[in-house]
This record gives structure tokens, C-alpha cells and sequence, in this order.
């Protein structure tokens, strides 16, 4: 560092000498003054910005004959000098078309117009009016190329992020988060107390922010854009910007509050014909429901066995051995409702705002108070937040940003998981009542096993081990908290010694204590002895900057500009996580106390600690005021990474509606970009030597747990590596943005390329080499697309305004090789989606049906499809092209937004369904068919014509056969690697209506008088209100794996919501 | 322009500058021990075992089971099993355990330890295992990797024939022999089934030896080897679960405690052959009882698959059956009934499996050659004399060998070749014309090893029964 300072030094000392001084004031058309305004001598690089009230004081030198004012948002002034001492200016502001400003990769402002890579702003008011609790949903659908998906619809759920396709494939395809130019945590971390494919859905700690103090979300998507952040850039950057006040203002005080009010979007259709039972036959302890016809009971009530055994539940209710069903009573629907609601959320912010002549402030308070479609999954969230800037003199300025967050939450087991809440309501028989979920069995001796739980497979709870969890034991006795107490603060010193160089020191530290609770009591599913596990995460993110920008608007006057960027930057993220638990509790109760354990305990601890430090500069040059190159060059070295790696990258605009006699009526701006990048993705940490790991040996469901067996070791599974280098992304987009007709059609338009080299992945090695995976740089994957971002005024005056909008992105991603390895499962079970050479990334691949060269299916001799010994692939998730399109307008003081969002061509593995036709719960069993001719079933039964049977007629190419319960419950349905599950894939394109927003202000003089008030914003907003889509029980947009690389499944995934949304704000 | 040079320079000094000594250190794995710096080879012990444990007893034996007809596939994945449906995604747990959870690791071990006082008896007890795992691999799905596997710069190994499989096992047994009769016979905490037990080591390496020549129909190797095999259930080779956790249970209780529903006992081939087996000097009525389990709730199980009931890799009973079988096809039938009703008088003993219902009847009179002679009462329809004698022995095995493969070992090896003496259960689909006779190699091999021939399927003989 010393050197560039030395550096920076000794160009100080060629300046030129200086003659006259000048002072003055800039103020904006409101006659408030503007701070910061750049004060050029013209032709000179002699120059000075006003201070905290707008004045400045700059020397020229001899022979300047005009002042150059310019700042971002505000048109160029250029003021004739004459005799004057004394130039006070006012600048108009620019119409944000014109000029937009976006904030690049470091958190400063440029102007869009001038950069060379795309990037996409959402605005504070975009976000607001979504009606969405959490910052990351707010963006979904707004911005080309930019995949934005909750995982389901619990309170707090995670969110994923895409941007431009898949960038890695065993990495975080997330990417990084600037706020006010310092990267903060977006973890999504699953740990060690639950799973990605069974468990509760985990958090993505962006949305710890308040949408409120957010002023405007940058997406950057190429590489160019992100380069400067080396190997935590290659999902592109999300660079946020918090509110704050102004200088000279007065206090303003608003109140915001929101109510939305959430319900289940989609519902899985269960049938309501047949009891619990196989083969026709009625059994009150079967797992399946392809019992009895329920109308052909006789009705009434059940004939039980007084004299025995019973259950007496805590409601009331006494449940007898049944001898003889008689009741055609069915609960379906009050099963749903005994663990589904309306959910809601009320959020309420307070915000101070306002500066003197020296310091600008931004207080907020916000909380959010949500409860869950699922009855007891909850959300809370507080934040406060205060912002701070300092004008000490004409040179230094101090920004400091305080946030402190907390959050807690309860959520609700879900997925593959014998506890999960579809799991057991969805296979609960539709002659299944469980609201009598919890109370005392009494066995034939009459002794009492209090506190048991009740669910379909028990009716009578005679056994401690329910099988399924009844669902109202998931939501109502089974705990899942997590509790987040999180500080983030930043501080930029900035020092502006001379009018051509600034400095910035810059630092910030992102820390959080995640502490999270899973909770079973005796009796649970899985865990009959009860089960706590306590897992804290505390993750602390350090960042240090030293910028330099130096600039040199008339480098060669009137002809080329110079803009140059220097720093260094040390990045550190410490993780250490402690996990505790317990299989076997001593009491049966609700303390949540390793006191009441046994031992086993499993206790283990782990630090993940990286480390980077980064040199990047910048050069900016401006031709002509037409063509703009920007060169950067990052050397980064990481402790993940052997060596030290170079990120170069370059982009060039130019708007050749400068030229002469291009500009019309039709075009009134074009320019051109042309963008290329490289960078790339961190290995994880502590690859590098093979080590010893405990481990649990299971073959199906057996699990010998090391642990118990005193302890011991096995040489790793997974092979170290000395030689780890990041993925390298190079990245290539030529683009363009225009606009028509004044301005009133804006079209940006973009090809990208990029191909992923050294890509990071456990490689599966043939097991009898000993190892099963190797971490190494063995993939290449590309991805190509083309993005459309277009919008268009339909109508424009000072009283209306309506808009068209919208964006488009078709991309296209191929992996290129996997060093030999044909298959890379990025999921788990039944179905995976994987990275398979040839294909798109997350390609569906399982069990599927034998077939002939010809593609035809191979029948057996009864007609029906036989398994294939081998899987394959079996569906592609990712989509043909997905697009967002709205209208927006205003009249007077309503104004309103319409956003439809849409996905086309992806696959989608409707697990929950394909199982549910196993059970016979789902509405695909429901029918009876009579047969027109003799049929065959799976087994080969023949079923003469004119009977009645349950169950559907299929054809698979060899003539119709009768699908019934023998073809559901072996290959037509189910799970496991013996089923057909490549018959649980379906078309999951859905077009949806988004959002709906309606907003109406109260304000004006007369209002301000009677009121004091100068606004009340009104607004309703509704999110997800339709949706279009083949799948039938579940928004296809829910993910089983949650924020995760593999996509496209659901299996008992909790499902996801829409929303009506109110909200009011008061300004004062 | 001088400006621009000195900018220029500047940058370019900056970028050829980024600081390693910043990161350096950070990178040592703190969570984990490196395997570079580890002395205690023998803390791998258990994980081999357990690893083993699972191979034997577990998923595998169940498949074995249903497919021979001892038990039955109710629901979801097993039933689909049960009627032949299998992929190759079910074997790769059990594949990954025998090569880099049991062969990696015992190979590793013994390099570790070669320095160890220790150094024969850990050699001896980790070929015995190395030789168990890799023996039911190559008996279960036919040709398999083995001679060069866990090998350094072999990342795709060949597969050996499945009688060059059993070769190399022999001789690698022959290897656990010699290094455990020159071991002292020290203890060995590590070691879960013996505590180090050099002498009972040896007893089960013979007892595998004869086993695998059973497989490859040496019946005179298998009988010399049984009779320095197993001599006493205090030698057989045993997986007792601690009960302490979810992690050490019954393998068969904890997959019907996961898994409730999927598997049962009742109506299954065995359970009926168990009912109609009795005679006037035999009566099953206590075995049943113990062997018929609960497959819809774990806690039920009293018998066979309670929670800490013990499990039997390889055991006294097997010794004796092999030695009985052998014996009689060598033409010594006196020889071959004497070993048969010593299993009975240890049967009748009690010593064979609990009594849980004491009104059951427990009934395992000696029998004599007359017996086994045409019109006998074990020879009703009046085939040779020998071969309803092995036609019980095999029987016998049928039944004792329950929760192991020898049921469905045998319905492979005699299944088609002899037919008069082998147990022949009914098909499990109406569609099927013949027993499954292997499993598919694992998905994991069979998409990472280019090496792995295509799998022919689960109807196609393995090498030995062709």
C-alpha cells in the first residue's frame, strides 16, 4: 500500500500553479443547496466539490474562461468566468430516464449511460409496493436474466437467487451482496439438525434487511461489472444502497404499517371415496387407502370393543379397537384446516430522516410480526437502523451505517421426513379423523401410557412409535426455532484533498448469532425417546477497503477523459458452529433441556474461516464524450486457493447517437456495449489433505452410528486435493440500449456467453478404488442467452401515465465435462437433479421404464411397462425461456402496477403425487371405471367386462390394461429406486399473475393545513394471486432442497402462498 | 501525457501485488484430523466391522430373504423388491461399505500398523473382514473388482472373474491364518466381535474358507475346511448391538422401525414350511414364534428382530450344515447325520435361539439313516437315500440361515441344478419363470468406472451356477 501512496504523492506535485479564486454556492431548483457538486476549472483538471452547504472555493488557473458544475442526477453547467469572484449556480435535476445512475461493484454512483456491462435496478418504491415481507422476494420477476424464487411459502423461507443460469455446480450459485459498497452474509445454511431433503425450511440472511431502509437494488449480471471482487463474483452481484437524509432538510417523520393476509395457493386433491385399507378391504392400522367403498357402509356409528383396550384423548374423545366400520363419515377437509390458516404478517416502520448544514441522518424502526398458512409457523422480525453522515470540512466526510437486526422464527417440519407435516396429513385415509392427535392408551390391563400420540397407523396409540407424525403433533408439539441476533455496521472516511483525488477508507463488519432449536418430544416420529437438537452458528464477515479514485475529466482537453480506481481490500469470514443433541429424554415434557437427556449425546464443533485479500484498479476512459472503456485488473490471493490469481476485465460503450445525423424523431439514444470478464468461484475451505471422519454405515435405513460403538475412525471418502484453484468464468456480452421516440421506448438488449472452466466438484470415483469422491477442477459448463429488458409510455402527461413493461431471458446452460464422472448429483433420493455431461445443469435422473431402440416402451406380457435395471434421465427442470411483463400507470394520485411472470418448458417432479397414488390418497385413485372389455391389471388378472373396478384404464402402446391398485402400489406410484418414478414428471411451466398493486396519496396544501401531514399513502397489494400451471397440488416454483444448485422436485414440500396486501404510510 | 505514464505505472505495480502471506495457515483443517498424522491405525478397526456388519445383515440379507421366500415385501420399495423389481441405485450403499468402508480401509490399517507389535494379529483380523465383504460381493452380484482395488494411481479398477474373486480370497485367507497363528493372543479393545481373539479369528477364517467353496461347489476343500472351522457359538462371528442409540440397534429391528409396513414375515414360504416341517421327532413351534416378527411395529419384536436381540454373520450352525452337507456328498452319510443331529441337540438344547412362549413346543429328536430311507418319515416320496438326507440338510440350512444369505445362496447353487434336494419357494410375480440369481453392481460403480461391464440383470447366473 505504501507504494501507491508514494505513488499518489508524487503525482500531486506536478500540479500547476494556481492565479485566481472563485467562490460561490450551488443550490438545486428548489433553492436548497447541493453538496458534493463537482467544480471544474474548464480544460484543466483543476477542480473542487462544495461543501455540506453548497459552497465552494477553488483557485484557477490563468486563462480559464468557464466553470464546469456537474453531479450525478443533475444536467451539466458550464458558467462563463468573466471578471466574477462570486458564481453561484442552480442546477436541474435530470430526468432519471436520461440519466440513470447506477452504483457499480464498489458502491460508488456512475452513470448507466455510460457503462459498458448490463445491470438492473429495482427502485425503494418497486420493493415497497410488492407487499413482500422479505427484500429478495420483492425482486422476483423485475429484472432480466435474474431467477428469483422463495424455496415455499413458510414465514421466512429462503430465497434463490440465479442470475444469467447456474455458474458452479457443488458451490454457491448465490451471489454476493454488497450493501453500501461492504459485502454482508446471505447464508443459507442448513447444519447439522436439519436436512435439505427433510426438515424445516432455512432462512436466507439477506432478508434479515428491512425492505424499508432500502433505497435501490443494483443487479450486476456480467462479469465485467463484478470482476473486482475476484472469486466471490461469479453469480454476479446484488450491490444494495440504504436510505439516507439530506443535507439542509427538515425533519421528516413517517409511520408505515402493512398488513398482508396469506393463504395456500395450492392444495393437493385428495379423494374422499375409499377407506384406509388394501385390496378393498377396510383395516383401521393399514398404510394405504385403497380400502372400502365409504358410501357402501352402512352408516352410523362404528361397532367397537368396549371392553379392552382405548385411547383417551386429551379433547375429549374416546377411541375404541373398531370392530365394524360403519361410519361414512370423511375429514379431509377438517383435516387440512385442523393445521392450516389464514397466515398473515403486520409490519410497522418508523422512520426519522433529515440533515443540518454538516450531518444527514437516517433512523428507522421496523417490526414484522408474521404468522405462517401453517398453523404455528411464525416469523418476527426487528430491525433498527441509523445512518449517519458527517461533512467535518470541504475535504473529509465520515459515513457511518449502524443495523441491528433480530429475528426469530418457529418453523414446520416438511419434505422426506417420517415427522414432516404433508407427509403424515397427505397420507392420513380420507376416513381418518386427526384432530384426537394426543392423549392416554390404556391396554387391556388398564395401565395407562399417558402423553401418546394417535395418527393413522395407531388409532388406538397402542404403540409409542407412531410410524407418520399425526400432523397436528408436527405443528403443535414439535418446535423448530431459530433466533437471530445480528449487527452490521460500516464506516467510509472520505478524503477529498484536491479536486482530482479521493479517498476512501472504508470498513465493515457483518456479525450474527443464529441459535437454533429442533424439538420431539416422547413419541415423536423417528425419535419414540424424544429428540432436542441445539445448533448456534455464529458467523462474523470483516472487510477492509483503501480506495483511490483520481480523475482527470481533460486528460487531453475536450478529447479524453480519465477516470482511474485503486485499492486494496482484506476480506475475512469466520463461521463456527457448536451442535448438541439428544435421542432419549428421561421425562416426557416440553423443557427443551439437555438435563433431561441421555447419554449419547452427540456434540461436535467446526470452524470454517477464509481468508482473501485483493488488489484492483480500475482505468476510465471517456472519448469524445461517446465512447467509454473501462479496463480492471483484480489480483486476488484466498487461503482456499493455491497462488495468487489474476481477474482481468474490459468494456466499452459507445453511444453513436453522439455521431452527427443519427439521432432523429425515431432514435433519440443508441449505444453499443461490448463486455468481457473473468471471474471466478472459491474452493471451499480445508480441501486440501485427505483426513480421518466418524461416519454412520446404513444400507436402508439401518444406521450404525460410530458413536455408539465408542468412537473410531475411517480414512475420508472424499480424496483431498493440494492443487485447488478457483473456477474460472470468462464471460463475454455484446449489447444494446436504445431508445425511441423521445425517449418514450426503451429497449436494452444483450447476448452473453460464458463458459466456466476448473469447475469445483466432489467427482464420484468408482467406490472399489477406495474413495468414493475427489474435490477437484474437473468440470466446464457454459451457459448462452439473450436478455430483453423493454419498456414503453403509452401515455405521459403531468396527470396520467401508463407504462408497458417487460423482460425476457431464454438461457441456455450445457456442461461441457465432468472429468470423465457421466453423473454429479447435486440432490439426494428418489430423484436427483444432477450435472450430467451434455446437459443443462439440474437434469432430472432416476428410475424409468424399460424401452426398445425405437424409444417405444418394453411391455410385459400383460401390457404394462417393466423397470428399467438402470436409471436414466428422466426430465429437465430448466426452462425454454422465462419472462416478466407488466403495465403500470398513475392517474393524478392512484396509481397501479400489474406484473405477470412467466416460465416456460421446465420439468417438474411431482414426487408427493406419484407416492400419494401409492397410498390411494390422491384424487387420481378416486375413480371407478366399468369396464367395456376383459382387462388385464399389473399382475396379470383378468377383470371381465362389465365389471366395476377402482382404479383408471392406461394404454402404454400394447392395448389398454386397468391400472388399479397392484399397478399403483408397485411401479405406477410410490417411492424408492423400484418404482417408475420417471412417471412423476410433468410439464411445470406456470405463468403467474406476480403482483397487483393499487396505490392512492392524500396530500396537497389543504391536506397539509387541516392535517400537518404532508402525505398519507394508501396502497393494496396482492402477490401470487393467479397462477396457470399443469402441475395440480403445488405451486411448481417450491423447491425440496430449498436455495439450492439442484431444483425441479418436491416430495411433501411445503407449499407456497398468495397474498392480499394493505398498507398506509404517514408522512409528516 | 506524463500523467498517464505515472498512472499507468502505478497500476501496474498495485496489480503485481496481492499478498499469499496474508492467507497462508488458514487453510489447516481445523475440524478434522489429517490422515498425514495419525498413528492409532487401529481406530479404523471398528469402522471396518461395522461397515462388514452392515454388508452382512443388512439390506442385502433382506433382499436375499425375499427372494428365497423367507419373508415378504409388504409396501412401497419392498414390495417392489419382493416382486423382482430391483435397480441399481439399492446396491450402492452396500457396494461403497464392502470396497472403501471395509477393503480401503483394512488395507490402510495394516500399513499403518506394520510397525505395531501388534502387527500380525491386525493383519490377521482385517483379512478375515476384507475377505468376508468382498466374499458376499462377489457371491451376490458375480464378477466384481478386486485385484486392484484400493490401489494408489488405480482410479477405475477391473473387475476379476467371480471365481478369480474367490481364488484370491482364499489365498488372502490363507494369509489370515498364517499371521494369526503367529500372533500373540493379546487383547484388542478395538476389536467389537472378539476383543482380538487370535484363536477364534482363525476358527471363522476356516469356516469362510469353506463357505466360498461351497459357493464354487469344492465340497472336498469346503469339508476340510469346516473341520478346523467354527467348533462352538463362543466362536462364531457375531454382531451383538450395544442398544444405546438409534445408531446400534437389531439392523432388522431399525429398519422396521423406519420403515414400518415395508417387510413381514407371515405368509411367507418360511413361515409356512416352519408350520408343515414337523415330523415325530421335530416340532418348529418355539422357532416360529422367534423367527415370525412384527413388520408393522418394531417394539413388538421379542424374537429375531428385537431391539438388542444379537446377530449371526457367520455362525456355529453353518459350520456344522457344511460339514453335514460335505460329509454326505462325500459318501459318508453316518458322517454327514452325525453333524445334522448335533445341530438338532443343540437346537433342542435351547442354546440355538430363545424360547419366548414357554407352551411352544421345542422338538429336534436325533434322526437315523432310516429315517432318510425311502417311505422315512424325511423321505416320503422315496428318492435315494442320500439325497433326502441332503435334502433336509439343505432344508435345515434354509431355515437356520434366516436373516442370512444361505437360503438364497442355495436357491442359486441348487435351485436349477438339483432340484430334488434344494427348498423351492413359489415365484413372488405371476410374470417371473425363474429366481433372481444376483443383484446389479451399484449405480455409483456403474457410472464412475468405465471399467464395469453392462449389468445383465438379476436373472442372468453369476460365474459359479452356470
Amino acid at each position: 500500500m505504501k507504494k501507491i501512496f508514494l505513488l499518489l504523492l508524487c503525482l500531486t506535485l506536478v500540479r500547476a500553479h494556481a492565479q485566481t479564486t472563485i467562490q460561490g454556492k450551488v443550490t438545486d431548483e428548489n433553492s436548497e443547496p447541493l453538496p458534493g457538486v463537482s467544480v471544474l476549472a474548464k480544460g484543466t483538471n483543476v477542480g473542487t466539490t462544495t461543501d455540506g452547504t453548497g459552497a465552494y472555493t477553488l483557485t484557477v488557473p490563468q486563462g480559464t474562461t468557464q466553470l464546469v458544475f456537474s453531479f450525478i442526477g443533475y444536467t451539466s453547467l458550464s458558467e462563463d468566468i468573466g471578471n466574477r469572484q462570486q458564481i453561484n449556480v442552480s442546477l436541474a435535476q435530470e430526468s432519471t430516464q436520461l440519466q440513470e445512475v447506477v452504483v457499480n461493484a464498489l458502491g460508488f454512483k456512475t452513470q448507466k449511460d455510460r457503462a459498458g456491462s448490463t445491470s438492473s435496478s429495482v427502485s425503494s418504491t418497486a420493493i415497497k409496493t410488492s407487499g413482500e415481507a422479505s427484500i429478495l422476494n420483492s425482486l422476483a420477476g423485475k429484472a432480466s436474466g435474474v431467477k428469483i424464487v422463495r424455496s415455499n411459502g413458510d414465514p421466512g423461507a429462503g430465497t434463490n437467487i440465479q442470475i444469467r443460469g447456474a455458474n458452479t455446480i457443488g458451490g454457491s450459485s448465490q451471489p454476493l451482496i454488497i450493501v453500501d459498497g461492504v459485502p454482508i452474509s446471505n447464508d443459507n445454511l442448513y447444519g447439522s439438525g436439519s436436512s435439505r431433503s427433510g426438515g424445516v425450511s432455512q432462512q436466507s440472511r439477506l432478508n434479515d434487511l428491512n425492505p424499508e431502509d432500502v433505497e435501490s437494488v443494483q443487479v450486476l449480471k456480467g462479469a465485467s461489472a463484478a470482476a473486482l471482487w475476484g472469486s466471490r463474483a461469479a453469480n454476479g452481484v446484488l450491490v444494495i444502497t440504504t436510505k439516507q437524509g439530506k443535507l439542509n432538510q427538515r425533519m421528516k417523520v413517517s409511520y408505515a404499517t402493512t398488513y398482508s393476509l396469506d393463504e395456500i395457493n395450492r392444495k393437493h386433491p385428495l379423494q374422499t371415496t375409499w377407506g384406509q385399507g388394501t385390496a378393498g378391504r377396510y383395516s383401521p392400522t393399514s398404510a394405504n387407502s385403497w380400502g372400502d367403498k365409504i358410501s357402501a357402509r352402512p352408516g352410523g356409528e362404528d361397532v367397537v370393543t368396549t371392553t379392552g383396550e382405548y385411547f383417551q384423548a386429551d379433547n375429549g374423545d374416546k377411541i375404541y379397537p373398531i370392530r365394524t366400520k360403519n361410519s361414512q363419515e370423511v375429514f379431509v377437509d377438517q383435516n387440512f384446516n385442523d393445521v392450516f390458516q389464514k397466515g398473515n404478517f403486520l409490519d410497522h416502520n418508523l422512520t426519522i430522516s433529515g440533515g443540518s448544514g454538516k450531518t444527514t441522518n437516517y433512523f428507522s424502526l421496523g417490526y414484522l410480526g408474521q404468522e405462517g398458512i401453517v398453523k404455528n409457523s411464525t416469523y418476527d422480525r426487528l430491525t433498527v437502523r441509523f445512518n449517519n453522515q458527517t461533512f467535518f470540512n470541504n475535504y473529509v466526510n465520515l459515513t457511518t451505517k449502524a443495523n441491528y437486526i433480530y429475528t426469530n422464527a418457529n418453523r414446520v417440519q416438511q419434505n422426506s421426513n417420517t415427522a414432516g407435516l404433508y407427509l403424515g396429513l397427505l397420507r392420513t385415509p380420507p376416513d381418518f379423523e386427526n384432530a384426537s392427535y394426543k392423549g392416554t392408551y390404556f391396554n387391556n390391563a388398564g395401565v395407562a401410557f399417558p402423553n401418546r400420540q394417535r395418527s393413522y397407523r395407531r388409532y388406538l396409540g397402542n404403540n409409542i412409535n407412531p410410524v407418520y407424525n399425526n400432523p397436528l403433533w408436527t405443528t403443535d408439539e414439535q418446535k423448530g426455532t431459530t433466533t437471530v441476533n445480528r449487527f452490521n455496521a460500516n464506516t467510509n472516511l472520505n478524503i477529498n484533498p484536491i479536486s482530482w483525488l479521493q479517498l476512501d477508507l472504508r470498513g465493515g463488519v457483518d456479525t450474527y448469532v443464529d441459535k437454533r432449536v429442533y424439538f420431539s418430544p416422547i413419541g415423536s416420529a423417528s425419535f419414540v425417546n424424544g429428540r432436542l437438537d441445539n445448533e448456534d452458528f455464529t458467523n462474523t464477515e470483516i472487510n477492509l477497503d483503501a480506495i483511490a479514485r483520481l480523475d482527470f475529466p481533460n486528460l487531453i482537453p475536450d478529447k479524453v477523459g480519465l477516470n482511474a480506481t485503486v485499492g486494496y481490500n482484506i476480506n475475512d469470514r469466520n463461521r463456527k458452529v457448536l451442535y448438541a443433541a439428544t435421542s432419549n429424554f428421561l421425562v416426557n415434557s416440553q423443557l427443551q433441556t439437555f438435563t433431561n437427556g441421555i447419554a449419547p449425546f452427540e456434540v461436535s464443533n467446526n470452524t470454517n474461516h477464509i481468508r482473501s485479500n485483493r488488489l484492483y484498479s480500475i482505468l476510465s476512459f471517456d472519448f469524445l464524450n461517446q465512447v467509454f472503456l473501462n479496463l480492471s485488473g483484480t489480483q486476488e490471493a484466498a487461503s482456499t486457493i493455491q497462488g495468487t490469481y489474476f481477474y482481468p476485465s474490459m468494456d466499452l460503450a459507445w453511444q453513436f447517437t453522439d455521431l452527427p445525423n443519427v439521432k432523429g424523431n425515431i432514435l433519440s439514444f443508441g449505444k453499443l456495449r461490448l463486455a468481457y470478464g473473468q471471474v471466478g468461484v472459491q474452493p471451499s475451505a480445508y480441501r486440501f489433505g485427505t483426513t480421518y471422519e466418524t461416519f454412520t454405515y446404513s444400507t436402508y435405513d439401518d444406521a450404525l452410528d460410530i458413536n455408539e460403538f465408542g468412537g473410531g475412525f475411517r480414512l475420508n471418502d472424499d480424496q483431498g486435493n493440494p492443487n485447488l484453484k478457483p473456477e474460472i468464468k470468462t464471460e463475454f456480452e455484446i449489447g444494446t440500449d436504445l431508445r425511441f421516440f423521445k425517449d418514450r421506448l426503451t429497449l436494452g438488449a444483450t447476448y452473453y456467453q460464458n463458459e466456466i472452466r476448473d469447475i469445483l466438484l466432489a467427482v464420484n470415483q468408482s467406490p472399489s478404488s477406495g474413495f468414493l469422491s475427489k474435490y477437484a477442477n474437473a468440470g466446464r459448463m457454459e451457459n448462452k442467452g439473450l436478455e430483453v429488458d423493454l419498456s414503453y409510455q403509452l401515455l405521459r402527461n403531468n396527470d396520467y401515465g401508463l407504462d408497458l413493461y417487460g423482460n425476457y431471458n431464454n438461457n441456455r446452460n450445457k456442461v461441457l465435462d465432468l472429468a470423465g464422472v457421466d453423473r454429479v448429483d447435486l440432490t439426494n433420493q428418489s430423484i436427483t437433479s444432477n450435472a450430467i455431461v451434455g446437459q443443462p445443469l439440474g437434469i432430472l435422473f432416476g428410475s424409468r421404464a424399460a424401452r426398445n431402440p425405437d424409444g417405444s416402451l418394453v411391455l410385459d406380457e400383460n401390457g404394462f411397462p417393466k423397470l428399467d435395471p438402470q436409471q436414466g434421465i428422466i426430465g429437465n427442470p430448466n426452462p425454454d425461456w422465462r419472462g416478466g411483463f407488466g403495465i403500470r400507470g398513475f392517474f393524478k394520485k392512484v396509481n397501479f402496477n400489474v406484473l405477470f411472470e412467466t416460465y416456460q418448458g421446465g420439468d417438474f417432479a411431482e414426487r408427493t403425487r406419484f407416492v400419494l397414488n401409492s397410498f390411494g390418497t390422491y384424487t387420481d385413485t378416486e375413480d371407478e371405471v366399468t369396464l367395456t372389455k376383459d382387462l388385464k391389471n399389473a399382475a396379470g388378472k383378468i377383470f371381465p367386462a362389465g365389471s366395476v373396478v377402482r382404479g383408471n384404464i392406461g394404454n402404454y402402446g400394447g392395448g389398454d390394461v386397468l391400472l388399479d391398485e397392484q399397478w399403483y402400489t408397485t411401479l405406477g406410484g410410490g417411492l424408492g429406486g423400484s418404482a417408475i418414478n420417471e412417471f412423476s414428471i410433468n410439464d411445470g411451466s406456470w405463468t403467474r399473475l406476480r403482483e397487483v398493486s393499487l396505490g392512492y396519496s392524500i396530500s396537497g396544501e389543504k391536506f397539509r393545513k387541516a392535517t400537518k401531514l404532508s402525505s398519507i399513502d394508501l396502497s393494496f397489494s396482492g402477490r401470487n394471486l393467479v397462477l396457470w400451471t399443469k402441475i395440480k397440488g403445488i405451486d411448481p416454483e417450491v423447491n425440496q432442497s430449498g436455495v439450492d444448485n439442484g431444483f425441479g422436485i418436491e416430495y411433501f414440500t411445503n407449499p407456497s402462498t398468495r397474498s392480499w396486501v394493505f398498507s398506509m404510510k404517514i408522512n409528516y | 501525457m506524463k500523467k498517464i505514464k505515472y498512472i499507468l505505472l502505478a497500476f501496474l505495480i498495485g496489480s503485481s501485488y496481492s499478498c499469499e502471506s496474508l492467507v497462508e495457515g488458514i487453510n489447516d483443517n481445523p475440524n478434522e484430523i489429517s490422515s498425514d498424522n495419525f498413528e492409532a491405525g487401529v481406530l479404523l478397526l471398528k469402522g471396518i466391522e461395522l461397515a462388514n456388519v452392515g454388508n452382512q445383515l443388512g439390506h442385502l440379507t433382506r433382499i436375499g430373504g425375499m427372494w428365497s421366500g423367507q419373508t415378504v415385501g409388504t409396501a412401497l420399495l419392498y414390495k417392489s423388491i419382493y416382486e423382482y423389481n430391483l435397480s441399481a441405485e439399492e446396491t450402492s450403499t452396500v457396494w461403497e461399505h464392502a470396497y472403501q468402508g471395509v477393503a480401503k480401509q483394512a488395507r490402510l490399517m495394516r500399513e499403518h500398523t506394520k510397525n505395531s507389535p501388534k502387527a500380525a494379529q491386525y493383519s490377521g483380523i482385517s483379512k478375515v473382514l476384507e475377505a468376508n465383504s468382498i466374499g458376499t460381493i462377489a457371491n451376490l452380484f458375480g464378477d466384481a473388482p478386486y485385484s486392484e482395488i484400493a490401489t494408489d494411481g488405480i482410479d477405475d479398477p477391473k473387475f476379476d472373474s467371480q471365481k478369480e474373486v474367490f481364488a484370491q480370497l482364499q489365498t488372502l485367507l490363507d494369509g489370515a491364518i498364517a499371521d494369526l497363528g503367529a500372533a500373540t493372543n493379546t487383547a484388542v479393545p478395538e476389536d467389537l466381535h472378539f476383543a482380538g481373539n487370535t484363536l477364534k479369528w482363525a476358527k471363522v477364517a476356516h469356516t469362510l474358507k469353506a463357505r466360498m467353496y461351497i459357493y464354487t461347489r469344492e465340497y472336498d476343500k469346503a469339508y476340510q475346511s469346516a473341520l478346523k472351522g467354527i467348533s462352538a457359538t463362543s466362536e462364531a462371528l457375531v454382531f451383538t448391538p450395544p442398544n444405546i442409540g438409534n445408531g446400534s440397534l437389531n439392523l432388522n429391528y431399525k429398519m422396521i422401525n423406519e420403515r414400518g409396513g415395508y417387510w413381514a414375515f407371515t405368509g411367507s414360504y418360511l413361515d409356512k414350511l416352519l408350520t408343515s416341517r414337523g415330523n415325530s421327532k421335530t416340532n418348529e413351534a418355539a422357532r416360529l414364534t422367534y423367527y415370525r416378527f412384527d413388520g408393522n411395529a418394531a417394539n413388538n419384536n421379542k424374537g429375531i428382530a428385537a431391539a438388542g436381540r444379537p446377530m449371526t454373520l457367520i455362525g456355529y450352525e453353518e459350520n456344522l450344515l457344511i460339514l453335514a452337507e460335505t460329509a454326505t456328498r462325500a459318501g459318508k452319510p453316518e458322517e454327514g447325520l452325525g453333524y445334522l443331529n448335533t445341530l438338532r441337540a443343540f437346537l433342542a438344547s435351547g442354546k440355538g435361539f430363545d424360547k419366548l412362549n414357554a407352551a411352544d413346543a421345542l422338538k429336534y429328536d436325533a434322526y437315523t439313516l432310516a429315517d432318510f430311507a425311502p417311505g422315512g418319515i424325511e423321505n416320503a416320496d422315496g428318492i435315494p437315500q442320500n439325497r433326502a438326507l441332503l435334502r433336509e440338510i439343505i432344508q435345515e440350512r434354509y431355515v437356520t440361515g434366516f436373516t442370512n444369505t444361505l437360503g438364497f445362496d442355495d436357491l442359486r447353487r441348487l435351485g436349477a441344478k438339483e432340484r430334488d434336494i434344494a427348498v423351492l419357494p413359489p415365484f413372488n410375480s405371476a410374470t417371473a419363470s425363474k429366481y433372481p440369481q444376483r443383484f446389479i453392481v451399484a449405480q455409483t460403480e456403474l457410472s464412475a468406472n468405465p471399467n464395469a461391464p453392462r449389468d445383465p440383470g438379476i436373472f442372468v447366473e453369476t460365474e459359479v451356477n452356470k
